[in-house]
């Protein structure tokens, strides 16, 4: 040691001596302001002139796609900022947005296009990737693409969308897949928040995530969501935490609810553990408190008839006798789930005192506006879509409905769209086939997309085989539950291309790999995620030089189509030439071009007009429905039978099937032997996974249990004490469905009946730095739906735990 | 001459270390060093009471610093604006100073930075130099930055719910001096006599919910 600090002060020395001869012009230029800085020994740029530029672009680290200032010296990315004309981040930026530079200077990044040379397909098998030209690589790829067409089995190719920029799904999903005619493009949005949209749209029409009016909020309740860690729009979560506490003057109070002490949890005014998968029981009876106790808004929902009228717990009402204005369907909610559904019978479900729930229903009508606030801990279940709709009308039942503070609809911003193209009968045969994941049948009647049903499909070629599949910026062998079964389809698949800047686990099973590059480095342009109401619209540039012989999705679209030649080329022959191109004709209404490139980097739409219930309210009736007409409609259409319900595991019948209610999570394995329930939760460094090779995010990956480069199983003491496992123990967790072994961390903040573990880590592949550290849940997770919206359920898997 | 100081509100802190990544990237930290960690402090209760805060921890800037009095070369020293320096050509890496902190601050440059990538990742800021094997190092509150004009430190500008705030203590109207006396903000182990120059404003009740 003492050695090597000598070394290191020898070394020290030298440099000092030649740093001392430059000091003396040690002024960079910034904007034609010198900097004067600590600019001595250690750095070659000592007096050397640094040229330094902001330039924006925006993020993609999570759907929030939050506009970014990057600081660019030399041509090189070296500081990220966010973009104060924003007024969803107001210039927030979250700590993902800083990981863009290490992503993009990443040594791990594929370098240009690749083809494997080993036939056989494996997660461990090596694919003896030799590289190819670009041309070389389209021209494969459009030779496999035409000669599927041209034999008419064009539904047999299958396009995967893991995250995207709104530019890559308008060219690649959108005009490319419907140009070629498969009806199989397939999104992530089943394995990300379908329950919690199906909810919403259940009472209001609308098939999106909510927004909420957090600037104005006076009281929000988070139902199963940590959302200044892991929920969209992040930096915006997170700014509104530190204004709605100190400075805009009333503090909010929030209330987490989760049976993990998440980081939000943590820094909550409350946090209340609950029975995992029962947060519908609690929404339900806040419901019934807020009707028996006669503080639901009368403005918005209506009120009897004849004054002094109530409604009783267990006692029917008449719905003659009760006038709604804005709101359809109170009387039957409450004839059929409300009226029983008492803080009594809901501390039984969920664990939490009747006191509790009573109060939170009283703080939550004392507090207006007040917002409840749910996510996929509470909707990601079997029947989660219930659940959502639950939690999402007691905000309508408040009063906190497109009003200021309260949860409203996000507007949308209009962009340039590309032309129709008019399918061919190759095309048209093609897109009638039915889908893979059989999203609108009597399995999943209301489903936009079910993602992790299409490798079962694969698996079981059923109703046909895939021949060839393009997936990007996904990795479901690794993300999806069941993840196992993904390695198993993907093997199968005769050709399958990945487009991606990372090897990552699916990968692996690439005939072809074409590197795109980093969000730091493409073209692109991108809509806001439902946040403030306000649309806006990001773009992307490249700040630097592409890293590698990368090209964006986008471009990849475009020069595809033309190798392509045909039909195909005619579909792209209005398109612009390039990336760039494209996305300056898509942003070209919004303002002039040097405006939003140089100097705004964001567009920002009109302000939010409140109580616009025409454009918001999109249901049969019109109104906010507490009995859900559009999806009566949805399963009257597939005629479902009692056994058809049995089958999707609904217990629901009649008009129940309408009606926001609980039915309890169904376990996947049973409670004797399978005594605990396994939780995963998504930290906020983790990035989608994009991240997974981040020094930055190892190092500080889990700091709420001050845990880094590994993801321990966390496990209550007291449960922990039954199984006889101390803290550091390595235990074997075991499903019904598999074994990982883990590291044991004891942890006062999960539910005795819980073991959370962070997903994320557990990779065999994304880079040097992400293999072989911690364990990936997802190999153990079972695989179960919320049928009506084709969710994956992730939190209903039940484990047991030994000490290896 | 200004005398600089930061309040961190801990009622608007969230465990997001957004303060620590920006960081990393503003002073060319090498991985496994930490400039400004965010730690988690439990209270000790038992499930369901159990709760941990966040505890974001920047070097103090103490006014009677111990690093600095018993730095034997006078590496250590206050800059005239109050900021804690280190001149890395006096540093003879004793670590004397790593001793005498009592908040953890300091780092030893064991070996040599960024190897891996030649000397200097692409990301690194020209305007900090990259520390030399043999050397202690710290948070700076951000020099470089005051030194060109610029009023806030990396962690400042890029914490996004506002937790942390800086400026000069002496001028009684800067935010950092109104707010540490408008929210009692006290500094870690006062008691210690370091006289550090952040402070922590605690976490607060919510006005309604009742």
């Amino acid at each position: 040691m003492a050695q090597e600090t000598r070394k290191g002060l020898q070394l020290g020395r030298r440099g000092f001596l030649k740093g001392a001869a430059v000091l003396g012009t040690a002024a960079a230029v910034l904007g034609g302001k010198p900097i004067v800085g600590a600019l001595k020994r250690g750095t070659a740029e000592a007096g050397a002139k640094v040229e330094e530029k902001w330039v924006h672009t925006s993020c993609i680290n999570c759907p929030a796609v939050c506009p970014l200032r990057v600081k660019v010296q030399d041509g090189r990315a070296v500081h990220v900022e966010g973009n104060k004309l924003s007024k969803i981040t107001d210039g927030a930026i979250c700590a993902k947005a800083h990981l863009n530079l290490q992503n993009l200077y990443d040594p791990d990044r594929i370098k240009g296009p690749m083809k494997r040379t080993n036939p056989t397909k494996g997660l461990d098998v090596d694919p003896k990737w030799v590289p190819i030209s670009w041309a070389d690589a389209l021209k494969t790829i459009a030779e496999k693409l035409n000669t599927l067409r041209n034999k008419g089995e064009a539904h047999k190719f299958l396009l995967i969308r893991g995250r995207y920029t709104i530019s890559d799904s308008d060219m690649f999903y959108s005009h490319f897949g419907k140009a070629y005619g498969t009806p199989n493009t397939i999104s992530h949005s089943a394995l990300c928040a379908e329950a919690d949209k199906l909810g919403q749209w259940m009472a209001n029409g609308q098939f999106k995530y909510s927004a909420y009016d957090l600037e104005r909020t006076k009281y929000v309740m988070f139902f199963g969501l940590s959302p200044v860690e892991a929920h969209r729009p992040t930096s915006r979560l997170q700014r509104m935490w530190g204004y709605t506490r100190q400075e805009r003057g009333e503090r909010i109070k929030t209330v987490v609810i989760d049976p993990r002490l998440s980081a939000s949890g943590a820094v909550a005014d409350e946090w209340i553990p609950i029975n995992p998968g029962t947060d519908g029981a609690l929404a339900l009876a806040i419901a019934h408190e807020m009707l028996v106790n006669g503080t639901w808004d009368k403005k918005f929902v209506g009120d009897f008839v004849e004054a002094g009228k109530k409604f009783v717990a267990g006692q029917k009402v008449d719905e003659k006798d009760f006038k709604e204005e804005m709101t359809f369907g109170l009387i039957k909610w409450w004839n059929e789930v409300l009226k029983d559904f008492t803080a009594e019978k809901a501390a039984k479900e969920t664990g939490i005192a009747k006191e509790t729930i009573v109060r939170l229903a009283r703080e939550f009508t004392a507090n207006r506006p007040a917002v409840a606030w749910r996510a996929r801990g509470a909707c990601a279940w079997t029947t989660g879509a219930y659940v959502s709709y639950a939690i999402f009308a007691l905000n309508a039942l408040n009063g906190s409905y497109d009003v200021p503070g309260g949860a409203l609809v996000h507007g949308s911003a209009s962009l340039g769209k590309l032309p129709t193209v008019a399918a061919d009968d190759l095309g048209k045969k093609a897109s009638a086939m039915p889908r893979l994941d059989q999203k609108g049948t009597k399995k999943f009647p209301r489903a936009e997309v079910v993602s992790n049903n299409v490798a079962d499909a694969i698996i079981k070629g059923d109703p046909y085989n895939v021949e060839v599949a393009i997936g990007w910026f996904c990795n479901w062998n690794f993300s999806a539950p069941g993840a196992p079964r993904w390695s198993e389809a993907l093997a199968k698949i005769p050709f399958f291309v990945h487009i991606t800047p990372f090897a990552s686990e699916m990968t692996q099973f690439a005939d072809i790999i074409l590197p795109t590059g980093t969000t730091l480095e493409e073209w692109a342009y991108e809509t806001a995620p439902d946040s403030n109401g306000v649309p806006e619209v990001r773009i992307k540039q490249p700040v630097v030089k592409g890293q590698f012989d990368c090209r964006s999705m986008t471009q990849i679209a475009i020069d595809l189509a033309k190798a392509m030649g045909g039909y195909m080329a005619d579909a792209f022959k209005d398109v612009p030439p390039a990336d760039e191109a494209f996305v300056k004709f898509a942003t070209k209404s919004l303002m002039p071009e040097k405006e939003l490139f140089e100097e705004k980097g964001v567009w920002v739409g009109p302000a939010y007009k409140y109580a616009d219930h025409e454009k918001r309210v999109v249901t049969p009736s019109k109104k906010f429905e507490f009995y859900s007409q559009g999806m009566k409609a949805a399963l009257d259409k597939l005629k479902l039978t009692d056994a058809d319900l049995d089958a999707i595991h609904i217990k629901a019948r009649g008009d129940m099937l309408y009606l926001p209610h609980y039915e309890g999570p169904r376990w996947l394995g049973d409670k004797k032997d399978f005594p605990l329930v396994l939780n995963t939760y998504k930290p906020t460094l983790n990035s989608e996974g994009r991240s997974a090779n981040n020094t930055w995010v190892l190092e500080s990956y889990l700091p709420v249990i001050g845990e880094a480069y590994n993801n321990p199983a966390e496990i209550n003491p007291v449960s922990a004490a039954k199984f006889g496992i101390a803290d550091g123990d390595k235990i074997e967790i075991e499903s019904p469905f598999g074994k990982i072994t883990a590291v044991a961390k004891l942890s006062h903040g999960v539910h005795p009946e819980s073991l959370s573990i962070a997903y994320g880590l557990g990779h065999k592949h994304y880079g040097r730095n992400a293999r072989g550290k911690g364990v990936n849940p997802n190999e153990i997770m079972g695989v179960d739906y919320d049928h009506l919206s084709g969710h994956s359920t992730y939190f209903n898997t039940r484990v047991r735990v030994r000490k290896v | 001459m200004p005398r600089y100081g930061m309040l961190i509100d801990l009622d608007k802190c969230m465990f997001c270390q957004a303060c620590t990544m920006a960081c990393k990237s503003e002073n060319n930290i090498p991985d496994g060093m930490f400039w400004n960690k965010v730690r988690a402090v439990p209270n000790g209760k038992p499930y369901p009471e159990y709760r941990v805060t966040p505890l974001p921890m920047p070097c103090m800037h103490c006014e009677d610093a111990p690093c600095v009095n018993v730095c034997p070369v006078s590496a250590t020293y206050h800059r005239p604006d109050g900021i804690v320096a280190i001149d890395y050509d006096k540093c003879i890496g004793c670590k004397y100073c790593i001793a005498a902190c009592p908040y953890g601050a300091r780092t030893f440059n064991k070996t040599k930075a960024f190897v891996e990538v030649g000397g200097k990742p692409a990301w690194y800021n020209a305007n900090v130099p990259i520390r030399p094997q043999g050397v202690v190092e710290k948070c700076t509150f951000c020099s470089h930055r005051i030194d060109a004009g610029q009023t806030v430190t990396a962690c400042v500008q890029a914490c996004p719910s506002g937790a942390r705030i800086f400026g000069d203590l002496d001028e009684s109207n800067s935010p950092v001096a109104k707010l540490a006396a408008a929210r009692k903000a006290q500094p870690l182990r006062p008691e210690l006599g370091a006289k550090p120059k952040v402070s922590y404003a605690p976490m607060m009740k919510p006005e309604g919910g009742k």
